[in-house]
């Protein structure tokens, strides 16, 4: 088990440089990042002066190195549009979509799971096909606009919850809901089937012919081995929930790390973009790792690979 | 040449006799998904297709005298403008058809980019296996962690957002499902009969690839390629409403969610029209792809 977990960390190293790298080309290629600090209307030789002043002049490979070689010391550098460390930034805005992404991921899973259960109960009866339905109709609808719809149904017709900002609690309700059904869908299939499945196999006919109530059945038979892809679909599903944070903060003005993303793209803030994006890909690769071992731990046969 | 052999006892009495193309028919006329969605798709193609010739009015002609028109079912409607006009006075109808070639352009133009390369790498690397298919595995290790939609949003922004920009970036950030799927299938065909049939008479490697594995590939890869595309056209219309994708006058579904945003409280049409057209576009193509993958799927199994 040491060894599987050792393993895993060591391929999550490997692939989180990868990441940091691919990153850092492809935002530092995608634009000349001199012409744009300077700004649209900015003279040659004032875009020359940058390049020479930020050190854009020098060599991929070196800025490359250099930027990692700070990363490890957790410093991942001066942002150009704020002119502070973009670290703080993250520090800043962090609480905010951490909120967000663990209330809608709270949300998912408990929608997710109990359709999914009372689904896999009864297959093709009409509680099964009410959450097909609702699993399609999930993935097809674009999260921003389901936001605009709600702000428009419950902040005018029915003012319920605030619409915009991220001062109490109830200011997450909506966001959380909006961004947590995006992911309902994945989490309701899996269970479904997987709870189809566990409850046709031998061993819950035998725990139904030892005189086991349903309850016992579902609770403490079925619903332990149904659920172990779930676990890592729902890791998963929260390393998507912060990248999809930036179209929800967005919509419902929540001051997170998504708008921080917006903005820094729009100020063409690249210290700031790549931070985000790197350690948004540090936090995916952490939770599939975790997930893995996870299941290893659970189920042995995994180990060995 | 079907990759998968069945038992007769696993098919049901009366289709035994069929063939598997009369099978396949026979299954989508049954199908309410896959005709649902495999009409609304070819309505929006044609829509498409066609807007020049259909839309009523030019996209771009902006009539301040009639601003904020409401549509035709509202108060103030009128059958002039069908679903109403914008904040510049032009023709919403007009607008939401022509944004149909975004979508649907983009749409399939990322999804056929992300399924050349998805499609190439799971080949390679099912077919090869050893080094070439750990190095696939890693790749797609690596693709997975980023966060695709931040990274299209920070790309198309940087290069500069064009239509082609937001093919090429979209495109090639969503291969790896395609690689998935392509990678599982070719390491498992690899291994039959034929294929060894085929390399005994003497075929080479790209003779199997394309000849023996690829066909059997394709109903597997038109599934990914709906359910792709319904991601992809989420994704260019949410870059477009944030402003980074698609630029204005052209008119994009996403765009048009946005610009309508400013007047949502009093004239909610023009967020609720555009958003409808997305859903609906998005379910059908979704429909269409599980419809496909259903009527595909060979007899006695889900």
């Amino acid at each position: 088990m040491f060894k599987f977990i050792l393993r895993k960390l060591g391929m999550g190293l490997l692939v989180a440089i990868t990441v940091s790298l691919a990153t850092f080309l492809m935002l530092n290629l995608a634009a000349d990042p001199a012409s744009m600090v300077a700004g649209e209307d900015a003279s040659p030789e004032a875009i020359e002066e940058l390049r020479v002043q930020y050190g854009f002049d020098r060599p991929l490979a070196v800025r490359y190195v250099e930027w990692i070689g700070n990363v490890f010391t957790g410093n991942f550098g001066e942002s150009y549009y704020w002119k502070r460390p973009v670290f703080d930034l993250f520090l800043e805005r962090a609480p905010v979509t951490l909120t967000l992404a663990f209330s809608a991921l709270t949300i998912t899973t408990v929608v997710g799971l109990l359709l999914g259960v009372l689904a896999a109960l009864n297959p093709n009866g009409w509680l099964d096909r009410f959450a097909l339905s609702l699993g399609t109709a999930a993935q097809a609808v674009p999260n921003f606009w389901l936001g605009l719809m709600m702000i428009i149904l419950l902040g005018v017709m029915f003012p319920i919850f605030p619409v915009s900002g991220d001062t109490s609690w109830k200011h997450f309700v909506l966001p959380s809901f909006v961004l947590g059904m995006s992911a309902v869908p994945q989490v309701l299939r899996l269970t479904r089937a997987g709870m189809i499945d566990v409850l046709g196999s031998d061993y819950i006919r035998t725990a139904r012919a030892k005189g086991f109530g349903p309850g016992r059945i579902l609770f403490q038979h079925a619903m332990r081995n149904a659920l172990l892809p779930v676990v890592s679909v729902i890791a998963i599903q929260l390393g998507y929930k912060l990248g999809g944070s930036v179209v929800t903060e967005s919509v419902f003005a929540l001051n997170g790390l998504g708008r921080l993303a917006y903005e820094s793209i729009l100020g063409a803030d690249i210290p700031t973009v790549q931070m985000l994006v790197f350690i948004f890909a540090l936090i995916f690769i952490f939770l599939t790792v975790a997930g893995d071992v996870f299941n290893a731990w659970l189920d042995p046969r995994l180990r060995l690979e | 040449m079907t990759a998968a052999s069945t038992s007769p006892q696993q098919m049901a009495g009366d289709i035994i006799d069929l063939t598997p193309r009369e099978r396949m028919i026979k299954k989508a006329k049954s199908h309410r998904g896959l005709q649902f969605g495999g009409a609304v798709v070819l309505t929006m193609t044609l829509v498409a297709l066609l807007a020049p010739v259909i839309a009523p009015y030019s996209p771009f002609e902006q009539d301040l005298a009639k601003r904020l028109i409401s549509p035709v079912w509202a108060e103030g409607g009128s059958w002039e403008h069908i679903f109403g006009t914008d904040q510049l006075g032009r023709d919403y109808l007009s607008r939401l058809i022509y944004g149909a070639r975004v979508s649907m352009g983009v749409g399939f133009g990322a999804a056929l980019l992300g399924c050349v390369l998805g499609v190439t790498i799971g080949l390679v690397a099912g077919y090869l296996g050893g080094r070439a298919d750990r190095a696939a595995s890693f790749l797609l290790t690596c693709q997975l962690a980023l966060p695709s939609l931040l990274l299209a949003m920070a790309l198309v922004f940087f290069v500069g957002a064009s239509i082609t920009t937001l093919i090429v970036v979209l495109g090639c950030l969503h291969w790896s499902y395609y690689m998935v799927v392509t990678r599982t299938m070719t390491r498992q065909i690899r291994e039959l009969e034929y294929v060894f049939a085929a390399r005994s008479i003497g075929s080479t490697d790209r003779q199997i690839l394309f000849y023996e594995i690829l066909p059997n590939l394709s109903n597997q890869i038109i599934v990914v390629f709906s359910l792709e595309m319904a991601v992809v056209i989420i994704h260019e219309a949410a870059l477009s409403f944030l402003g980074v994708g698609v630029q204005p006058p052209t008119a994009s579904w996403g765009l048009m969610i946005a610009e309508g945003k400013e007047a949502m409280y009093f004239k909610p049409y023009l967020v609720a029209i555009p958003g409808a057209a997305l859903f609906l576009l998005v379910l059908a193509v979704n429909l269409l792809g599980d419809g496909i993958r259903d009527i595909t799927a060979p007899e006695g199994r889900n």
